[in-house]
């Protein structure tokens, strides 16, 4: 049957592909290294928290900030009674 | 030597046996991944992943069965994971194939009528295979691909040879039912 005969012509042609003449070499270098631990599933979720954290913290503390203004106090001052003139009439020579 | 002894003699401390194993093996291996994978490079990848995986369990193998059948278990596994992780990456399959198809037609300027016939077949081919149930393709991969016998995918199946003569039979019959139009021109 033609599909039959398909299929094998597949399936020989697909089983004829030689792997790396150094794929043996390859693998017991791969197990002869230690390989670093990956790193943990946790890791992305803890640093989002983090900086969804600052965030909330930041805008919390921008919300409560109470700007306080200088409490202005009105001066009144009378130049006369800085100055007294009354000083210089007091003059010996008059 | 033995595989078994070998296997003693690796668990014993004596690593650099390892080497034997591979070497008797890898290709048994190969062809069990380039059957679920049609692809070297993926097989090759995947080849490495099954031995190291195997190299990390070797303590718990037991001898209870073969280690061929344990290491065909071991790589079976493997292959029907990565298959089905591959499904998820659909999309970017669906590109290549795009790709593919634009190189194709880009490069068949001498015998491409041909060319593209051969390769539309193999894809149907490639594709009937791949929408198998995974039972029913493992089955007949191992069958085909390893030439292994009834007896021995029942043991590496952890099945009855009945229900695995059973698996190929309706494997056959849905490969045909796929195929019947596409590849019977």
């Amino acid at each position: 049957m033609n599909a039959e005969r398909n299929i094998q012509g597949f399936i020989n042609k697909e089983k004829q592909i030689q792997p790396n003449p150094f794929l043996a070499t390859r693998i017991m270098a791969r197990i002869e290294t230690p390989q670093v631990e990956p790193a943990s599933r946790w890791r992305p979720v803890v640093l989002t928290v983090c900086l969804v954290l600052t965030i909330v913290v930041g805008i919390g503390l921008g919300k409560s900030y109470q700007p306080t203004f200088p409490s202005y106090t009105d001066v009144s001052i009378n130049d006369s009674d800085i100055e007294g003139l009354a000083y210089f009439n007091l003059n010996g020579d008059e | 030597m033995s595989d078994q002894q070998i296997i003693e003699e690796i668990q014993k401390g004596n690593q650099t046996l390892f080497r034997l194993l591979v070497d008797k093996y890898q290709k048994m291996v190969f062809v069990t991944a380039i059957g679920f994978l049609h692809s070297k490079e993926d097989a090759e990848d995947l080849t490495q992943e099954i031995f190291v995986k195997v190299w990390s369990s070797l303590s718990s193998f037991k001898g209870d069965s073969e280690f061929s059948t344990w290491l065909y278990r071991i790589a079976v596994n493997s292959c029907i994971n990565t298959v089905q992780k591959k499904q998820h990456n659909r999309f970017v399959e669906l590109a290549e194939e795009w790709l593919q198809s634009i190189f194709h037609t880009e490069s068949g300027e001498k015998d491409s009528q041909q060319l593209m016939e051969a390769n539309e077949t193999d894809a149907a081919i490639q594709k009937a295979i791949d929408s198998l149930p995974i039972s029913q393709r493992t089955a007949f991969l191992l069958s085909v691909y390893d030439e292994l016998s009834q007896k021995e995918i029942a043991r590496v199946m952890q099945r009855t040879e009945g229900a695995v003569e059973q698996l190929l039979q309706r494997a056959k019959t849905n490969l045909q039912k796929k195929l019947g139009s596409p590849v019977g021109k």
